[in-house]
């Protein structure tokens, strides 16, 4: 939990936050390409854990939380649903994590249409449990 | 008391649409009156399974109290005469609680079940949540009036 409900305006809005979604959260909606969705269930909490990929990678945040998937949305989105984007540092030093929740109620949960809001704010980060698209490299030269 | 995790729970399956057909659970004995109950309780039988942290943020499987209401949920729902109502998909939600969410098109019923038996609703058209409140157990007419505007989309 962070240490106060405050928030950390050095986080800007164009911030990428990724949220491990659990296996349980998701469904599929199509059988035949195997695409699935999740449910906001997975954002109905007192406190949304996420993390700044910038200040990570993907590998790392796999590592931290196998076989899970990533949805991604930015700082600005959760400010733009009224709430507040804190960091929290784990545990295990890893500064990276960053809390978001209530601003009308800090430390409270979320109501359902705040994680509806989220949810739908977001995106999916990955293909896949630790399957992450290729990294753009420098463009080629035109022969 | 719900059943133990380890049993296998009987579903009895009674197309008879009356009123006074009992549906309280008797042991490991569910009795359901719609065929489209059968699975939706199933699968919230099954989240007493999940290991202490399934989210990996520490939070519990739902307890019998969550678990308890999700089924007379699940049940009344079946109560209110709709045909055209399909089972909703059944998630844990972080901190011991189940969602059900019912899918109709563009049209999404989500209720809530809190650890302590609360129940919360909010309805969902193409994404954007319209309302939300407290999930109304009685009297039905309130419950049916959600389940009416579920529909009508389709």
């Amino acid at each position: 939990m962070p240490a106060s409900w405050v928030e950390d305006g050095s986080i800007p809005d164009d911030c990428r936050l990724w949220r491990a979604i659990p296996e349980q959260s998701l469904y599929p909606v199509d059988l035949i390409t195997g695409d699935q969705d999740c449910s906001d269930s997975a954002f109905r909490s007192q406190e949304v854990s996420v993390y700044a990929v910038a200040e990570t990678t993907p590998q790392a945040l796999a590592a931290k939380f196998p076989g899970l998937r990533f949805r991604e949305l930015t700082a600005g989105d959760a400010r733009k649903f009224g709430l507040l984007v804190v960091r929290d540092p784990n545990d295990d030093g890893d500064t990276s994590h960053v809390v978001i929740g209530r601003r009308d109620v800090p430390g409270s949960r979320l109501t359902g249409g705040q994680a509806a809001n989220l949810k739908k704010a977001s995106l999916w980060a990955d293909l896949g449990p630790g399957q992450f698209p290729p990294t753009p490299g420098p463009a080629e030269p035109i022969a | 008391m719900m059943p133990d995790a380890v049993t296998t729970p009987i579903l009895e399956y009674r197309n008879d649409r009356q009123p006074q057909v009992r549906r309280r659970q008797l042991g490991p004995i569910v009795f359901v009156q719609s065929s489209w109950e059968i699975e939706p309780i199933l699968a919230a039988l099954r989240l007493q399974s999940l290991p202490h942290g399934w989210d990996r943020a520490g939070s519990p499987p739902p307890g019998d109290a969550a678990l308890d209401r999700t089924i007379e949920i699940i049940s009344s729902v079946a109560k209110l005469g709709f045909d055209d109502i399909t089972a909703p998909h059944v998630f844990p939600v972080p901190g011991g609680g189940v969602q059900l969410e019912w899918l109709q098109g563009a049209r999404r019923l989500e209720v809530e079940v809190l650890p302590d038996g609360s129940t919360q609703f909010v309805t969902v058209r193409d994404g954007d949540p319209l309302g939300e409140g407290e999930y109304p157990l009685w009297p039905p007419t309130e419950a049916k009036s959600l389940f009416s505007w579920l529909v009508s989309g389709v």
